[in-house]
């Protein structure tokens, strides 16, 4: 009687949602001569476009001692260039009105400016100039330097969940370079040097290591004339291919534990999964994601509805499965303790493996499975909204390795995945063998 | 405790700050704008706005509903909120918190979790939040009847039939209690606090909003159920709507969350705090890296004559930007921090000037001291021509950005009718284009003061040291886009 009902659900589902899956935006590629691909996406709602230039080059990309490098070079990109001086691409393209920032990542560092359309070639020829002719002066980097250690203490050294986040993720990588923080070790970035940059900047910002990314009220031919005339005068460049960063499929069982003065107890579960580069099939990252929204990744999750609505023994419950890594994931689940109904952190760890062993030993139901699968889609449709997440979902897909169009399949993918497949996900990856804890205790130094 | 001596430190650096705008030595003298063949070509163009038209009504029993029309995408977002903040607690501190807390708890056949698996189910999202003022709930869902109108169903449950048992307020309370505990140990939240209480004394705005723990333990069922009666009505609820719904359709939908609510007397408005002269300074002892600084004068009230002045004003002073006055001295020159902002959060009846930054513990007094001369300076001489022109331009451009998104509308939208604002996205850019650096330096005379700034910091005491004077690459710092005539 269940399974007839949900059946009907999935069809009246499936109507409008395949035709979600349709690419409704018209989305064009092209490569210039000196290898810098573009990636052109039309979204005609405003007479606004957003710009991304996404390099192939992250934190994972670094060699020991030099944590952060990426990072302290995308700062400094913005120091000057050969057509303008230090902070001055900033200044202009905020007096157009423009919106601008830039990123790094652990497989990516990324530069976005969201503008008005006629003001595309200005972003065009100034990203194009910083990519090229960064000057990286010594005198410049010092203050810099200071800058990015001021952000270091302000996101982690100062910050209970920043920590947390990097003492768990250096624990949960033991053979590969993802352990590293994005904004590098003080201690590294305390001996980063401008000729280290310099160097950095030499190898990894080749045009053929780039992806453009443009997405809003543009046409392919205006962009391809725009991307002809700054970017194609660049020349091409030797690329230093990255290599893939692989985990352990067993690492075994690791544990931390950390004293900060927060108001209640702290426990971080953390999986070593495959991403959407590294899993022997998609099917498995559609499932692994299902999960994560079954588990805890949404407000009727199984851990969020028993542990915390029901026997009210957390306060809070996330989790995280992010599949857009070159190399191998990782699956986090986090929750927070009550203080009105106190738990141990060791009793809490067995409530949530009583969960997740359920779902071990019985697939999930047809209903709770189409409840997730509905949330992913109607997830995809809303972060078509806004084009910079669209534009940031192509540029991630493409940087590490995947294509766009491959995101034109999700639903349709989504849409396969079986109640049994979630079971088996959940059997292979959520083992004691790889899995990392923190457990994070109350410091009472206030007290 | 901490007193600050606001002395010379300033002062030494202050030579460089007057130094000549010149490029780095290896640029050409030439302009920017001559060395960007993009900026030279670019077309004067004023900013394509998208065309947005607002529909507005008001039903009988006193709601108002602004509304948008965006077709594009198959999704709708709908937000309502009441005069049901915190401000509204009178002696009962907590009284609007638990009672924002228990709107979710139940509806007759429902408990929280079945009321989460059924958004979920949807695809719809659901949302609340409390501040001083007003309470809000929003829902983005499909547009399709199938997804909208059971989650709409839902929604006006939530905020008509409520179940606010006496079960309920006993788990709500004990949330309380934990995120109040949770609060107290939040250096941000700490540190917000004590500049409010110094700010505002005695004032609903000064207290935080989820009470404390011992009046929400005394908070009693017959109080929350009399509050939810008269704060939770149709009178004065602020609807506001946007995306792929034609106006009937929104109409007959601001109906059915209307018609769901008693009617009521209004709420009572907040009092404007009373002016106050006093300069109070605060330290708060923490163990940290950085120690936090925040400097802080009463603002004007979003209605006030002069309030869009002084935002501009504040714009080139601290925007959210890295070209402002305090970024540059502060981050570009000296490296002392990551981010530096001069804030100005409005209330309904009330706002504040917030300067907030986090530096290296050593250089709290000599970067106190740096700041306050900094908005000395600008008092004194207020913006250049180029500053105000740049702002003029970066408002104007930023505005037509931020129609692109649905979730950008709405937020928009939604200031205009909390703040009953004229029925225009583009009103208070073009209100502004017209004003001169003498208006903008007698507004900022005319409210505000270089020696009144309370000061609050939270960190480790320790030696003072002078500023690191402005790293000596930086002069082309100064080096700035003539953008004057080509930006649009």
């Amino acid at each position: 009687m269940d399974t007839q009902r949900s059946g009907t659900l999935l069809i009246a589902w499936l109507l409008p949602l395949l035709a979600l899956a349709e690419p409704a935006q018209p989305t064009h590629q092209f490569t210039l001569d000196n290898g810098l691909k573009v990636v052109v996406r039309e979204d005609h709602r405003a007479p606004v476009v957003t710009s991304q230039l996404w390099f192939k080059v992250g934190s994972a990309d670094e060699p020991p001692g030099q944590s952060g490098l990426s990072h302290a070079l995308e700062h400094m990109l913005f120091k000057g260039s050969s057509k303008v001086c230090a902070g001055e691409a900033a200044s202009i393209l905020e007096n157009l009105g423009a919106s601008q920032n830039a990123f790094t990542d652990k497989d990516v560092t990324a530069y976005y400016q969201t503008l008005q359309p006629h003001q595309l070639g200005v972003a065009f020829e100034l990203m194009a100039d910083m990519m090229s002719t960064a000057r990286l002066r010594a005198e410049d980097f010092l203050p810099e330097r200071a800058v990015i250690q001021e952000e270091r203490r302000l996101r982690v050294d100062d910050d209970f969940n920043g920590r947390a986040q990097e003492r768990l993720a250096s624990l949960a990588h033991p053979a590969s370079s993802y352990g590293v923080p994005i904004i590098g070790w003080m201690h590294d970035l305390q001996r980063l040097s401008a000729a280290d940059l310099r160097q950095w900047y030499q190898a990894r910002y080749a045009p053929g290591n780039a992806t453009l990314v443009v997405v809003g009220d543009v046409t392919q031919n205006t962009v391809k004339t725009l991307a002809e005339r700054y970017f194609g005068v660049l020349p091409a460049r030797p690329l230093v291919e990255s290599r893939t960063p692989l985990e352990l499929a067993e690492p075994g069982e690791r544990k931390i534990i950390l004293h900060q003065p927060i108001a209640a107890p702290r426990l971080m579960m953390a999986f070593n999964v495959p991403s959407l580069m590294t899993a022997d099939q998609r099917k498995t990252v559609h499932a692994l994601r299902l999960l994560n929204a079954l588990l805890a990744g949404s407000n009727s999750a199984r851990l969020r509805k028993r542990l915390q609505f029901g026997e009210r023994v957390f306060s809070a419950t996330l989790s995280d499965y992010n599949a857009l890594y070159r190399g191998d994931s990782l699956f986090t689940l986090d929750v927070e303790i009550s203080t009105q109904h106190p738990i141990s952190l060791d009793d809490a760890q067995t409530r949530i493996w009583t969960v997740l062993d359920d779902i071990k030993a019985t697939p999930p139901t047809r209903d709770e499975l189409e409840r997730v699968r509905t949330l992913l889609i109607a997830k995809q449709l809303y972060d078509r909204d806004a084009i910079e997440q669209q534009a940031d979902r192509l540029g991630s897909f493409e940087s590490i390795g995947a294509s766009w169009r491959d995101l034109d399949n999700e639903v349709d993918e989504l849409n396969q995945v079986t109640p049994e497949d979630i079971q088996h996900v959940a059997v292979t990856y959520l083992t004691r063998q790889r899995l990392s804890v923190a457990h994070v205790l109350v410091e009472n130094r206030h007290e | 405790m901490n007193k600050y001596v606001t002395a010379a430190l300033g002062l030494v650096f202050l030579h460089s700050l007057h130094s000549p705008h010149a490029c780095a030595a290896e640029q050409a003298a030439e302009q920017p704008s001559q060395r960007l063949q993009s900026l030279v070509e670019m077309e004067q163009q004023p900013p394509a706005s998208r065309t947005l038209n607002i529909h507005g009504w008001k039903a009988p029993t006193g709601g108002k509903v602004l509304f948008i029309r965006t077709t594009e995408l198959p999704i709708i977002d709908l937000h309502v909120s009441f005069a049901a903040g915190s401000a509204h607690d009178g002696a009962h501190p907590g009284l609007a918190a638990a009672t924002f807390s228990l709107i979710n708890e139940g509806v007759p056949g429902k408990d929280l979790a079945a009321i989460m698996e059924t958004f979920d189910g949807l695809g719809a999202r659901f949302d609340m939040n409390i501040n001083h003022d007003r309470v809000t709930f929003s829902l983005r869902s499909l547009a399709a009847d199938d997804k909208r109108e059971p989650a709409l169903h839902l929604f006006n449950q939530l905020l008509g039939q409520p179940v606010l048992s006496d079960e309920a307020l006993k788990r709500v309370k004990s949330q309380l209690h934990e995120l109040i505990e949770a609060q107290r140990l939040n250096p941000d939240v700490q540190i917000n606090q004590a500049l409010r209480e110094t700010l505002l004394p005695g004032h609903p705005y000064a207290r935080p909003v989820f009470g404390t723990s011992a009046s929400v333990s005394a908070l009693s069922h017959a109080q929350i159920l009399a509050f939810h009666r008269q704060a939770y009505s149709a009178t004065g609820t602020l609807i506001t709507l946007v995306g792929d719904l034609t106006v009937e359709q929104a109409q007959a939908l601001s109906l059915q969350v209307i018609n769901a609510l008693p009617a009521s007397a209004a709420m009572p408005a907040t009092l404007s705090p009373l002016p106050s002269d006093a300069i109070n300074s605060r330290h708060i002892e923490r163990p940290s890296s950085q120690t936090h600084i925040l400097l802080g004068q009463p603002g004007v009230a979003v209605q006030h004559p002069d309030y869009l002045t002084l935002k501009v004003a504040h714009v080139i002073f601290g925007g959210q930007r890295l070209n402002s006055r305090l970024m540059t001295e502060l981050r570009e020159k000296r490296g002392l921090t990551y981010t530096a902002q001069l804030q100005t959060p409005a209330w309904q009846a009330a706002s504040l000037a917030i300067i907030d930054f986090k530096t290296r513990p050593q250089y709290r007094d000599g970067s106190v001291a740096m700041v306050q001369t900094l908005y000395a300076d600008f008092l004194r001489d207020g913006p250049t021509q180029q500053e105000l022109d740049d702002a003029k331009a970066y408002l104007r451009s930023s505005n037509a950005l931020n129609s692109a998104s649905n979730a950008q509308i709405l937020s928009r939208l939604v200031e205009i009718n909390q703040f009953d604002l004229p029925l225009d996205l583009d009103f208070s850019v073009s209100q502004v284009q017209n004003l001169t650096v003498a208006q903008i330096k007698a507004a900022l005379n005319r409210q505000f003061d270089a020696k009144k700034w309370s000061v609050v910091t939270l960190g480790p005491t320790v030696d003072q040291q002078p500023l690191p004077p402005p790293a000596s690459g930086t002069a082309g710092h100064m080096c700035r886009a003539d953008t004057g005539n080509v930006a649009s």
